[in-house]
């Protein structure tokens, strides 16, 4: 009788016990998230014992979850070759992007992450967060480009990401619509106009887009402009605060802007990215200007092709957007040198060719080119022969510099010019006050 | 009455365990985003205390104004639209016409649905080429048509209606509530002495539900100051931030720009919004129940 009594006392302590403690580390992680957070330096994890101290990855997606995530097929190659134990976090990438000051900032900080190149990260790495890993770029990321080298160094010269794998935009279109009504590719700006115009009178919506939830789709058109326009020394600068949101240069951009901005869908607003693309699946729109990470359904098949953005000044060279992804550690990592082994197991050929789905290019220059189908042979191509890269408005400023252009561009696509003043005054004003507060990071 | 000391350690665990959730679940982060909101911090980088600056930034900050105008129109529209509609509904519902038991779970249904499958289901309702403009256009209303959640001026009234759709069922069980409670032999004083229907309800039944009132308007002030999913399911605060209230600026500023300082700024300006809604609430409603 006394027994079971005091079985089902501790039965009924645990749970509270467990909520005692659950209670105390919360109040510890708020006391932490406040308190200094000067980066410690790094612990050593004692040798290279990986077997028995696995380390964790937080990885994140754009969709949900699966057991096809590409990082979980590249956690087992690595563990089948090496024996060390490795374990994957998946979330969506919007939890991810709201927890990442919560990850670098935690007493147990997942040892690898997964994020975007460019000053997203950089930001993290000037404030050192992240773990130098240039012993990993010199004996085992040779391979990778040294202009990829460069986005993933910080200011003191330490290189802190891998990248792995990158994509192109472009404006895409269906070769057997511009075969079926006697299209051909523009190459400047007057013929794009004018190729617009012959889809609208086709009953064709020329330009279809989807910015409901993702406004950031919109944005692409300004960098893309502006890089046409201004090129790419302007825009970095713009990016910086160097120049006014409302000045000469940018309104020179949004005149472009509203020649082609009738010749957009009018529903832009009201639909989501994905339906935007499955008019144009679809053959409703007749082109589209979205990255190569755009989902191609079986039913369009290899019926999908690309041309750059068209030029409007051509003493401007062609500059093209490519958003690279990648890895880091944070500097707090209790497993660095584990973590590092992982890192340049990256970049290597094996595992890229796992991480790059779809349209994506592996980094590493000596990736087979029969992995690639043509479509992406030509994306790279494209990019190789781009006079200047940029990763995309967020990725070249920051998330809050990202969020002022995405409204003010999606603004403008749906609304056009007759809003122009309010658009580009806001969005000085409040670009403006971001840098003033929050630098440029 | 004496308290065995057996009763007393129960006492004390029971209430000492909401105590402590309480205390560590509510009022200790409520402090530390009071705290936070005189910070300048990234959430990584080292916090800066800047006073009352982030407060200095909201009076100037247009979209902030957005947020509080969007919060005051959803307040007024929603709640008007949500408490007249469901008490017409109890009305309605109560004076148990045929097939009332029907309507009643027809109206009660939408409850069982959370806010975010609610901005799913009107959001499809609501796209460009969903079920509404197609409605309209087959029965030729192409004027009617409109790009409900894409157009910035009409986008918010649109979540008000997928919103107040809900919302109406939850008021409509809190009136039948007091409907119930109204003392019948009252209504048949009245009728005898000759009172129509009309009369019943204005003299009557009306002040009646005075009670039941007063936790209509409570309960939806507080749902209307922190509205969130429906909104974020439905437009994340978009087209170009027309639709933002304070809970959605919010989230952008603390998790989308890594703002905390000014996230928790807005923070706690909800949270003195509510506390004045609930502190007004409790001195009509505590005095009655003491009575």
């Amino acid at each position: 009788m006394s027994r079971t009594s005091t079985d089902t006392v501790s039965t009924r302590v645990k749970p509270l016990a467990g909520l005692l403690a659950v209670l105390a580390s919360s109040a510890l992680v708020a006391g932490c998230a406040t308190a200094s957070t000067d980066a410690p330096a790094p612990t050593t994890a004692g040798g290279t014992d990986c077997v028995a101290n696995g380390i964790s990855v937080q990885n994140w997606n754009v969709g949900e979850a699966g057991a096809d995530d590409p990082m979980l097929a590249v956690a087992a190659l690595y563990e089948e070759t090496t024996g060390n134990t490795v374990t994957v976090n998946t979330v969506n990438v919007e939890v991810f992007r709201s927890q990442l000051p919560t990850y670098l900032t935690s007493n147990n900080p997942p040892d690898v992450l997964k994020w975007l190149a460019g000053s997203t990260t950089a930001g993290f790495a000037e404030a050192g967060q992240l773990l130098d890993i240039s012993d990993v770029w010199a004996e085992s990321l040779g391979d990778l480009p040294e202009g990829l080298k460069a986005l993933s160094t910080d200011t003191r010269g330490a290189q802190y990401f891998v990248p792995t794998n990158y994509y192109w935009w472009a404006i895409f279109y269906r070769p057997s619509l511009f075969a079926d009504n006697g299209y051909s590719v523009p190459e400047t700006w007057d013929e794009f106009i004018a190729l617009a115009e012959q889809m609208e009178s086709d009953g064709l919506i020329p330009v279809g887009i989807g910015t409901s939830g993702a406004e950031w789709v919109a944005t692409s058109w300004f960098d893309y402009l502006n890089l046409r326009i201004n090129g790419p020394d302007f825009h970095r600068a713009l990016l910086r605060g160097e120049h006014d949101w409302n000045g000469p240069e940018v309104r020179a951009v949004f005149e472009k802007f509203a020649e082609i901005q009738p010749y957009i869908d009018p529903n832009s607003s009201g639909q989501e990215w994905q339906a935007g693309l499955e008019k144009f699946f679809n053959k409703q729109a007749g082109m589209t200007l979205i990255g190569g990470f755009l989902p191609v359904p079986d039913s369009v098949g290899d019926d999908i092709d690309f041309f750059s953005f068209p030029t409007i000044d051509p003493s401007i060279p062609r500059v093209e957007e490519a958003p690279t992804d990648g890895f880091f550690s944070p500097a707090t990592t209790s497993n660095p040198e584990c973590a590092k082994q992982f890192l340049a197991f990256l970049g290597t050929n094996e595992a890229q060719a796992l991480l790059r789905q779809g349209a994506n290019i592996a980094t590493n220059l000596t990736f087979p080119e029969s992995e690639y189908s043509d479509l992406v042979k030509k994306g790279r191509d494209l990019l190789a022969a781009a006079a200047d890269i940029t990763q995309f408005y967020d990725r070249d400023s920051s998330q809050a510099l990202g969020n002022a252009a995405n409204a003010a561009n999606a603004r403008f696509i749906a609304q056009g010019p007759r809003v122009l003043d309010q658009i580009l005054n806001e969005w000085d004003s409040s670009s403006k006050k971001i840098i003033e507060e929050q630098g440029l990071d | 009455m004496r308290l065995f000391l057996r009763d007393r350690i129960a006492a004390i665990l029971m209430l000492g365990v909401p105590l402590a959730l309480v205390l560590s679940w509510v009022m200790w982060p409520a402090l530390q985003s009071i705290y936070i909101s005189t910070l300048r911090w990234s959430g990584t980088s080292q916090p800066q205390f800047v006073g009352l600056e982030n407060y200095e930034r909201i009076i100037d900050d247009p979209m902030f104004q957005t947020a509080l105008e969007n919060n005051i129109k959803w307040l007024v529209v929603f709640g008007l639209l949500s408490i007249v509609g469901g008490l017409l509904v109890a009305l309605v519902v109560h004076e148990q016409i045929a097939g009332w038991k029907f309507y009643r779970s027809a109206f009660f249904a939408p409850i069982a649905i959370s806010f975010v499958v609610t901005g799913f289901i009107w959001k499809w309702m609501f796209a460009p080429t969903g079920v509404i403009n197609a409605g309209f256009e087959s029965i030729g209303a192409t004027g009617l048509t409109a790009n409900w959640i894409g157009d910035p001026d009409i986008a918010l009234w649109s979540i008000i209606i997928a919103a107040t759709w809900r919302q109406i069922g939850y008021i409509m069980i809190l009136f039948l509530a007091g409907l119930k409670a109204v003392d019948y032999f009252t209504i048949e004083a009245a009728t005898v002495d000759g009172a129509g229907y009309g009369r019943r309800l204005w003299y009557v039944v009306l002040p009646a539900l005075g009670p039941s009132t007063t936790t209509v308007i409570a309960v939806t002030v507080i749902d209307s100051l922190r509205t969130f999913d429906i909104i974020w399911t439905m437009t994340q605060g978009g087209p170009f931030n027309s639709t933002q209230v304070l809970s959605t600026l919010m989230w952008r500023e603390a998790f989308g720009n890594y703002n905390l300082g000014y996230a928790s700024a807005i923070a706690v300006i909800i949270l003195l919004l509510t506390l004045g809604f609930v502190i007004i609430y409790l001195l009509r409603a505590i005095p009655k129940e003491a009575r």
